[in-house]
């Protein structure tokens, strides 16, 4: 009985089909096109990686309201950063609730890779991210329906720093149909736009420097700031 | 008058034959350039798409099957394809400034204009001709050759 019972385990194993889950891991970047890796590439968007983002993949690719915060707040709220200080950056989907692949029959996952042109990301869950240095940080997508990821950021002594940020919302299915959002986020030292607003003698000067250019729907991601500068 | 007619259809050049295609070495293609193939330009929205004249297919993207397992080995059929594919954009008379070279290079360092590089409007795949993947295709296209054993990275995982 024992030995019936053992091989009918056996068989189920065999029988089970073999799941793709192509870049659901973040190391999946880094391996070799051979592999069916990136190489290197993480479609972040950023100009290192020539601009390609998820939609290279992710095709036919619905709009995806995202909302990116950070603690403290000015560094997203405001667009400004203390030299070497860290934050908290979280990025989440703005509607989790109406998240696509909920009533999927395969398996649910979304995904989210960041860049940064400079500063450090230094702290992030090793269970739940895959890093390459310390400027690219990409989801190993462990959990189903994830609709947020926090990860710190240190900054730089001074300069521009752009953040380019990629979410994917997965609808259950292959990379066809997804939910997209592509997000750019420039940042500048306090002293540099402290700098700025006395040169130019107002507030809106200091409010131009938060810019946000999203490639996809960054309405979200706009009433936040809004809201908060105002 | 005949001899005139007969010498006029002699000289004439053939436009609607095949065009002459180089004898590229396939292991180094399949060995060194399918990896370049895979990771610059086979992507769903690029040339996996298809109703690109040159498809790329490759492990996690476009399949020539499109019920295979997207990171299923690739198969023979796909290699063959994408050998032939690459060959197809080989100008035999000019190797040097063949599509596989010229389109996925900057403008500004001397290539052709390419949709890729205004789709995601951040430049061109190579965005100078001392790339090394770029130079593998160069290399290619000039003659390089490679051991008939030569596996691509990663091929085996």
């Amino acid at each position: 009985m024992h030995g019936a019972w053992q091989r009918f385990v056996i068989a189920l194993v065999i029988a089970a089909p073999a799941v793709a889950l192509p870049y659901h891991n973040g190391s999946m970047y880094d391996r070799a096109p051979g592999a069916g890796g990136g190489g290197g590439l993480f479609f972040t968007g950023a100009q290192r990686e020539r601009g390609w983002n998820c939609t290279a993949c992710h095709v036919d690719a619905k709009e995806l309201d995202v909302v990116v915060t950070s603690q403290p707040a000015e560094l997203i709220a405001d667009g400004r950063y203390q030299p070497s200080a860290t934050y908290a950056i979280t990025i989440a989907l703005a509607n989790a609730q109406q998240q696509l692949g909920l009533a999927a029959t395969r398996t649910n996952f979304n995904a989210m890779v960041a860049s940064t042109s400079a500063g450090v990301i230094t702290g992030f869950d090793p269970g739940r991210y895959y890093a390459r240095g310390t400027s690219i940080l990409a989801s190993d997508s462990t959990a189903l329906n994830e609709t947020s990821w926090t990860f710190s950021w240190t900054a730089p002594a001074s300069g521009s720093v752009t953040f380019d940020i990629g979410v994917v919302d997965g609808n259950g299915g292959d990379s066809i149909g997804d939910a997209v959002a592509m997000i750019e986020i420039t940042v500048g030292d306090a002293a540099a736009l402290r700098a700025v607003t006395w040169a130019f003698g107002g507030l809106a000067a200091l409010r131009n420097q938060f810019s946000v250019a999203a490639l996809r729907s960054s309405s979200a991601i706009l009433r936040s700031a809004l809201a908060t500068m105002s | 008058m005949r001899w005139l007619l007969v010498l006029l259809c002699a000289c004439q050049v053939p436009t609607n034959g095949p065009l002459e295609q180089l004898a590229l070495d396939r292991p180094f293609f399949d060995c060194r350039v399918q990896p370049v193939l895979t990771k610059y330009c086979s992507a769903l929205a690029c040339h996996g798409h298809d109703q690109r004249f040159f498809r790329v297919f490759a492990r996690n993207r476009a399949r020539l099957d499109a019920n295979e397992t997207r990171n299923a080995f690739m198969t023979s059929d796909e290699r063959d394809h994408n050998y032939a594919a690459a060959v197809a954009v080989v100008d035999a008379d000019d190797p040097e400034h063949s599509s596989l070279l010229m389109k996925p290079l900057d403008e500004a360092a001397g290539g052709r204009f390419h949709v890729g590089a205004t789709m995601f409007g951040r430049g061109d795949v190579f965005a100078a001709a001392d790339d090394p993947d770029y130079q593998l295709l160069a290399n290619w296209v000039a003659g390089a050759t490679e051991q008939s054993g030569c596996m691509e990275p990663g091929s085996d995982l």
